[in-house]
């Protein structure tokens, strides 16, 4: 699988008056990891929701393989390719772990209604063969024995493992992660950087927000840094870590963070 | 045995028929609540199914079968014509616009006397609908509500009700599946319009009101929207209720609301509830549940 390039050419979001994000651009090449990264407020998840179709950009262009995503409704965002993960986490808590990770197929069946309510043999087969793939992605994050536990009852890192896994039953080009390693330790913030690393090296292009600047370090190809709605520095992570504009955003210069 | 049964069925038609029917638009809500369609048109759509259908067999002559499909689609077109505006709308505001349409319809049906009979309605309707015509609506609508759930529409539809964003971002076309469901509940309480008609001698503009959709909500409501029989056991239980609670007229009244109330406040799962607090195996796998949760917080 080729993973998609994503652009993002000067998007802008304002809520009632407030900028939320006020002129973003950057690309995030095909079958790469890049790092979105800057403090509390300054944009990421806003930019994640733009490119998904959640929110309306204001203003520029998102470009997904040379096709506009702009003004297209979530769904058909998803149907291009594009899978995503919530920052607060968003299970369906009361069915099991397997039900959860297969409404991530939702776009890979084929089978009309009318074959579904005929119960022709091939709406079996295809229900199967999701199913099969849904227990192996399971399997791959190291949740596979919950499978038939109530997502509701899962840890809180286990969760973020489910969550990964229904984007990755619907086949995505992009990825899009936000903030996957909150809440989690650090030998699961370690298994996290390693699937990663697998997904990317599987082909799909990453856009990973996260605030722990060492694990996105270690994943990003590249990595761009927001603060108030604009970046403000972008590279490598060694620039990026080494930009003082960087360092001042998160640090603060005289006052305190 | 035999005289038994054949004396039982002759004694309690009636009764028999009235909880089918009410099974039947139990199952219609139930389609529309299982995407949180919480709707007030049901007196609307089986008002345009109950017309037309009576129009159909009584002015055009038509038998009865093409009557009863004639009004099932006039009331499922125009819950396509109401659901585009109207499905974009949430909650609160969805039930008013709802009960709107039911208002409206109720309101030409009492005017259009050439048509309706106007407030003095339609008398004399032949005698079309029998227990089995019932019956196998809604094995019918029970069949589809039992296939979907258990395919990928059945689980897009789930994910709408629980949590829509999810649901779009993973590539369900909410509005879709919504105005599909809508249109579907439409059809059937059409349906259920038109058995009623031919079932009842007569319709007039007051049979289809307010009244009449609360009750269909109150159905799937009180039996559980979560389990696929809900809707029959709610739709049976509060048609017998009234039948069981007969030994007093005046309190009869108090005791349904006072039941309704007590289901609402101590099952909120519905009825259906009752057995998963019943059902061992079921409580072995909440205890388990709840070990696992203790377990997973600590």
């Amino acid at each position: 699988m080729i993973g998609a390039k994503l652009e993002v050419w000067q998007i802008a979001k304002r809520f009632q008056g407030i900028v939320a994000v006020d002129s973003i651009s950057f690309v995030a090449g095909a079958g790469r990891v890049t790092g979105l990264i800057g403090p509390n407020g300054s944009g990421k998840t806003t930019t994640m929701n733009m490119i998904t179709g959640l929110y309306p950009a204001d203003a520029g262009r998102i470009v997904l393989d040379g096709v506009p995503l702009n003004g297209r409704p979530p769904h058909q965002v998803a149907a291009r390719g594009v899978a995503r993960t919530f920052q607060n986490i968003r299970l369906l808590a009361g069915q099991s772990v397997l039900a959860n990770v297969m409404l991530g197929t939702h776009l890979g069946h084929r089978q009309g209604i009318l074959a579904v309510l005929a119960r022709l043999p091939g709406v079996a087969r295809e229900e199967r063969e999701a199913e099969g793939r849904c227990l192996s992605l399971l399997d791959e994050v190291g949740i596979g024995h919950l499978a038939r536990v109530p997502a509701g009852a899962l840890s809180y890192g286990d969760r973020r493992r489910v969550e990964i896994s229904r984007a990755l039953a619907a086949r995505p080009r992009l990825l899009l992660l936000d903030e996957p390693a909150a809440g989690m330790n650090h030998s699961e913030k370690e298994q996290l950087g390693d699937l990663i690393l697998q997904i990317s090296a599987s082909g799909v292009t990453v856009l990973l927000i996260e605030h722990d600047i060492d694990l996105v370090s270690r994943v990003s190809d590249h990595i761009v840094c927001l603060n108030f709605g604009r970046e403000i520095a972008e590279g490598t992570p060694a620039e990026v870590r080494s930009s003082p504009a960087v360092i001042e955003a998160y640090l603060g210069r005289d006052e305190d963070a | 045995m035999n005289a038994w049964i054949t004396q039982f069925f002759a004694s309690y038609s009636n009764i028999i028929d009235l909880c089918l029917l009410n099974s039947l638009i139990a199952y219609g809500l139930f389609l529309a609540l299982s995407a949180n369609m919480f709707s007030l048109a049901t007196g609307g759509f089986m008002a345009l199914g109950a017309y037309c259908s009576v129009y159909c067999t009584m002015v055009l002559g038509l038998s009865f079968a093409p009557a009863v499909f004639a009004g099932a689609l006039l009331a499922a077109l125009a819950a396509a014509a109401i659901g585009v505006p109207v499905l974009r709308l949430r909650g609160d505001y969805f039930m008013l616009a709802t009960f709107a349409f039911t208002e409206v319809t109720r309101v030409v049906a009492l005017n259009w006397e050439s048509v309706t009979g106007g407030a003095i309605g339609i008398f004399s309707i032949p005698r079309y609908t029998e227990t089995w015509h019932l019956v196998l609506a809604v094995a019918v609508v029970v069949y589809i509500a039992h296939t979907l759930r258990r395919s990928y529409f059945g689980r897009a539809i789930a994910a709408i009700k629980q949590d829509d964003v999810v649901a779009q971002s993973m590539g369900v076309n909410v509005f879709a599946h919504r105005l599909a469901l809508f249109i579907a509940s439409g059809f059937i309480c059409g349906a259920g319009g038109a058995l009623a008609a031919h079932l009842n001698y007569f319709i007039g503009p007051g049979d289809f009101g307010l009244a009449r959709s609360v009750d269909a909500l109150t159905y799937p409501i009180l039996g559980g929207v979560n389990a696929l029989a809900g809707p029959l056991v709610g739709a049976i239980f509060t048609t017998l209720l009234p039948e069981v609670l007969r030994f007093s007229n005046q309190l009869r009244e108090i005791l349904m609301g006072a039941l309704v109330v007590a289901i609402v406040l101590y099952l909120p799962g519905g009825a259906m509830s009752i057995l998963k607090l019943r059902w061992p195996g079921a409580t072995a796998r909440e205890t388990k549940l709840a070990a696992a949760t203790e377990q997973a917080q600590s």
